[in-house]
């Protein structure tokens, strides 16, 4: 098994304790305008106020408490989103394996899933059904179940023929009974995997929609909402309301993806090397 | 044959599915009168614009009139161009394609070489610093991307335009930004497949027989390395024709991804309409032509 990557597993941690603790560590509330403080510059630079460490929006509102809240969107959507996911395609993938005529109606729609890029997907039906965190979390998440069905049916049309399915089957078992307590043990590290690829993509994909104006709604705390006001005035000099939202997302994603490529070399059975 | 004609038929499926799917959830999602008729308009006015659009007939003949245009080739009137809406997008389906074919050769350019570089000098400070660029790649929102080199390249510097297409020197900074995933994603797959074929028998018995080294990477390796990379590169150029939507976004590029976001923020459903079952077209194509050519590079897979 490769090495742990302890400091990215406690950057990442440092993230997650920031965003939970955002009420309690952010310094204003983060949807606190004044219009008398707009564009205040990070602290460090000359104009700026200590009291604002990475500076203020067009508003005023302090962009350090808003990357808090931000992040903590970012996370809610990647953990409750995969988690939808998971739930509608493992059962779905668990069955499709098992009974062949179920798991070609699902291999089709796993088909018709995947011939629209999920962006796409995710970006009509928000765009026409309106932005907002619940429904921006219920249909990436529903949007996402195709990949943990393909994967899973594959893993348990591998597991069927192995004997101790054979065994269980013949001391009398029960079909559910057979596929969660003895094949489903044994695809979780593919599960796994899919996870820690599905995580990052989320929250980029959270991200993306909501720059573009789709995802959470205007009311909520977002990095891609930061991003898309800051646009405006990049022309104008104005960097910090871009670039350092941006860069703390970048931070977010990158330590989950290193988590995921640890996660992978670790758990995947097809990388086993010698 | 068969197996040729089985994905055919696959690929058709998909694609009636998903412009079946777009057809109703574009009804679900509330009375199109309310977008087209101005508040002031009488009920028999209403009824007739109604009428004139072919809204007030029942839901399955609509379906039904729908598909026969769709293989006609006709997706509808925009509502708000009064013009074809398959005519709008083929307009600026060109400017695109170029957009995205920029891209990934920018991505093939760079992330091929370095992919191969990295597996040859695997765990030395090349291939680390190499790995750690393609994860932050991956890791890098796009938007983010493009608005910073804006802010380096245009608003700092002064180099290079942020907005429009009109000279080569406009495909720079959209094209770097569409490719930055790319590139990561190519190093990555090109490091790991490379890995996995130089330990391969083949490469010993090559490097057994006192090949150059050069000959046993570039002849033998990287040969049978290419091969998921196709592959990989088919599927990016179908994601990217409908993923590139932020990119020209943020530089106003005259591309259809832009008119079918601005589609949406109008509502001109039509337009929606044909640019999901164009791109799933374009997909379910090149998901196609990906398979055959794995199919015919590998002849493994046909019997799969």
């Amino acid at each position: 098994m490769p090495r742990f990557p302890w400091l990215t597993a406690f950057v990442l941690l440092l993230i997650v304790l920031a965003a939970v603790f955002a009420p309690w560590l952010a310094p204003h509330p983060p949807l606190e305008g004044d219009l008398m403080r707009q564009h205040l510059p990070p602290a460090w630079l000359p104009g700026g106020d200590p009291a604002f460490p990475l500076g203020t929006d067009e508003q005023g509102r302090d962009i350090l408490s808003n990357i808090l809240f931000g992040l903590r969107v970012s996370l809610s959507v990647g953990f409750w989103a995969v988690l939808i996911s998971v739930l509608i395609g493992v059962p779905l993938g668990l069955l499709a394996g098992y009974s062949r005529r179920f798991g070609e109606l699902v291999m089709r729609a796993v088909d018709v899933q995947l011939s629209i890029p999920t962006f796409l997907i995710a970006l009509v039906v928000l765009a026409l059904w309106g932005a907002g965190l619940l429904k921006l979390i219920l249909v990436i998440g529903v949007v996402g179940w195709a990949a943990y069905a393909r994967l899973v049916r594959g893993a348990v049309l591998a597991e069927r023929s192995r004997e101790y399915v054979l065994a269980a089957e013949a001391l009398g078992m029960s079909t559910p009974r057979v596929l969660f307590r003895h094949i489903l043990p044994n695809v979780l590290s593919v599960i796994l995997v899919q996870i820690s690829v599905d995580v990052p993509r989320v929250i980029l994909l959270e991200a993306t929609l909501s720059f573009l104006g789709v995802g959470v709604s205007i009311e909520t705390p977002s990095i891609g909402l930061m991003v898309k006001r800051g646009m405006d005035y990049l022309f104008s000099g104005v960097w910090w309301t871009t670039a350092l939202p941006g860069l703390a997302l970048m931070l977010l994603v990158l330590t989950t993806n290193l988590l995921g490529d640890w996660t992978r070399d670790a758990f995947d059975p097809r990388r086993k090397r010698v | 044959m068969r197996y040729f004609t089985v994905r055919f038929l696959q690929m058709i499926f998909a694609i009636w599915a998903v412009a079946t799917l777009v057809f109703l959830f574009l009804q679900l999602t509330g009375d199109p009168m309310e977008l087209l008729a101005p508040e002031d308009m009488s009920e028999a006015q209403v009824a007739e614009l109604r009428h004139a659009y072919g809204l007030d007939r029942p839901l399955h003949i609509r379906y039904l009139i729908y598909m026969e245009n769709l293989l006609k080739g006709d997706l509808g009137i925009s509502w708000t161009s009064g013009e074809p809406a398959l005519k709008l997008l083929a307009e600026r389906f060109p400017a695109t394609l170029k957009l995205v074919l920029t891209a990934l050769g920018i991505a093939i350019v760079l992330g091929l070489p370095a992919g191969v570089w990295a597996a040859m000098r695997s765990d030395t400070w090349v291939d680390r610093s190499l790995r750690f660029f393609s994860v932050l790649g991956i890791s890098a929102p796009t938007f983010w991307i493009g608005i910073m080199l804006i802010l380096i390249f245009s608003v700092t510097l002064g180099w290079l335009p942020s907005a429009g297409a009109e000279s080569w020197r406009h495909y720079i900074l959209p094209g770097l930004t569409l490719s930055f995933y790319r590139i990561a994603l190519f190093l990555r797959m090109i490091r790991s497949t490379m890995l996995d074929v130089l330990s391969q028998d083949y490469v010993r018995t090559a490097r057994a027989k006192g090949l150059p080294e050069r000959i046993v990477v570039y002849k033998h390796a990287l040969r049978n390395a290419l091969i998921p990379f196709v592959t990989l590169v088919g599927l990016q150029f179908g994601q990217l024709m409908a993923g590139a939507v932020v990119t020209e976004w943020i530089f106003a590029w005259p591309g259809m991804n832009r008119l079918a976001l601005n589609a949406l923020f109008t509502e001109d459903r039509p337009v929606i309409l044909a640019f999901v079952v164009l791109t799933a077209v374009i997909f379910a194509a090149v998901n196609f032509v990906v398979d055959l050519l794995y199919g015919w590079i590998d002849p493994r897979v046909r019997y799969a």
